[in-house]
C-alpha cells in the first residue's frame, strides 16, 4: 500500500523512490494529478542529480490545448515495492505521478481518500474503492 | 516489470545529456520525418510513433516511444530521438492541471 497526505495546496502527495543510475534509491514527493495521461514528470535538477537515460525529444499537447516540446528519460520508480522502468517527461514544476502510473500497476490502482486525517491511500485493487472527491 | 510503455533499465549506458537543444532536435526531427519518411509510413502506420535519429536519418515504428527508442537505440546506442506520432500533431496529449512550480 502506498500512503500519503494532502498538503496545504489540496494536493495529494506521495513519497516515491526512484533509482539513480548507480542503483540508490532517492526518495521524492510527487503529487497524484488524475488529469496527466502519462507516468511522471520530474525537474531538471532532479533528472540531472539522478543521472538519468536520456531518450530523446517529443511534442505533446497540453490542458489548454498548446503544444508544446519535452525532452524524455528512462527511470525506475519503486511502485509499492515493486521497481517499474517509466518514461518520465522534464517539466519544471513538483514532480507528478500520471494515471499511466497507477493504471499499469498491477496490485494496487485503487484509492481510498480519509478525509479527517487528509491521507490517500492506494490499496490492493481487491481491497479498494474509488470514493475520494475532487482530484482523487 | 516492465509495463507495454517503458523504456529500457536506465542503468544502460545511455547519454544523460542531450545532445542538443531541444527546440534543435524537434526542428531537425520535423524537416527529416516530413521530407523523407511521412510518405512511407502514413498509409499503412497511423497512431504509431516513429524514432527518428536527427544526425543519420534513420528511424524505427513501434506502437509507444518507449518501443520505437528501444528498437532504434539498437543501431544507434549514443541517440537521443525525435518522437512522431504519425497522422497527429503532438504524440501525446499529457492533460493536467496548471503547475506550480517546483520550490
Amino acid at each position: 500500500m502506498i500512503e500519503g497526505k494532502v498538503n496545504d495546496h489540496y494536493e495529494a502527495v506521495v513519497h516515491l523512490p526512484l533509482l539513480n543510475s548507480s542503483g540508490q534509491t532517492k526518495d521524492i514527493e510527487a503529487v497524484i494529478d488524475t488529469g496527466f495521461t502519462r507516468y511522471l514528470t520530474l525537474p531538471p535538477a532532479m533528472v540531472a542529480e539522478l543521472g538519468l537515460g536520456y531518450r530523446g525529444v517529443n511534442s505533446v499537447i497540453l490542458a489548454d490545448c498548446s503544444e508544446t516540446t519535452l525532452e524524455v528519460y528512462g527511470v525506475t520508480v519503486l511502485w509499492d515495492g515493486q521497481p517499474r522502468e517509466v518514461v518520465a517527461y522534464v517539466s519544471d514544476t513538483m514532480p507528478l505521478i500520471g494515471m499511466s502510473l497507477l493504471h499499469r500497476q498491477s496490485n494496487s490502482r485503487s484509492f481510498r481518500y480519509q478525509p479527517a486525517a487528509h491521507q490517500v491511500r492506494c490499496l490492493p485493487r481487491a481491497q479498494g474503492a474509488v470514493s475520494a472527491p475532487g482530484r482523487l | 516489470m516492465r509495463d507495454a510503455d517503458m523504456p529500457a533499465p536506465t542503468q544502460s549506458s545511455k547519454p544523460t545529456a542531450p545532445p542538443r537543444p531541444k527546440e534543435e532536435t524537434a526542428r531537425l526531427g520535423d524537416e527529416i520525418y516530413e521530407r523523407d519518411i511521412r510518405r512511407q509510413v502514413e498509409a499503412d502506420h497511423h497512431g504509431e510513433i516513429v524514432a527518428i535519429d536527427v544526425d543519420s536519418g534513420d528511424f524505427a515504428i513501434a506502437e509507444n516511444v518507449a518501443a520505437a527508442w528501444e528498437r532504434l537505440v539498437s543501431r544507434h546506442p549514443d541517440g537521443g530521438f525525435w518522437f512522431v506520432r504519425v497522422g497527429y500533431p503532438a504524440v501525446y496529449h499529457l492533460g493536467g492541471r496548471p503547475l506550480r512550480r517546483a520550490s
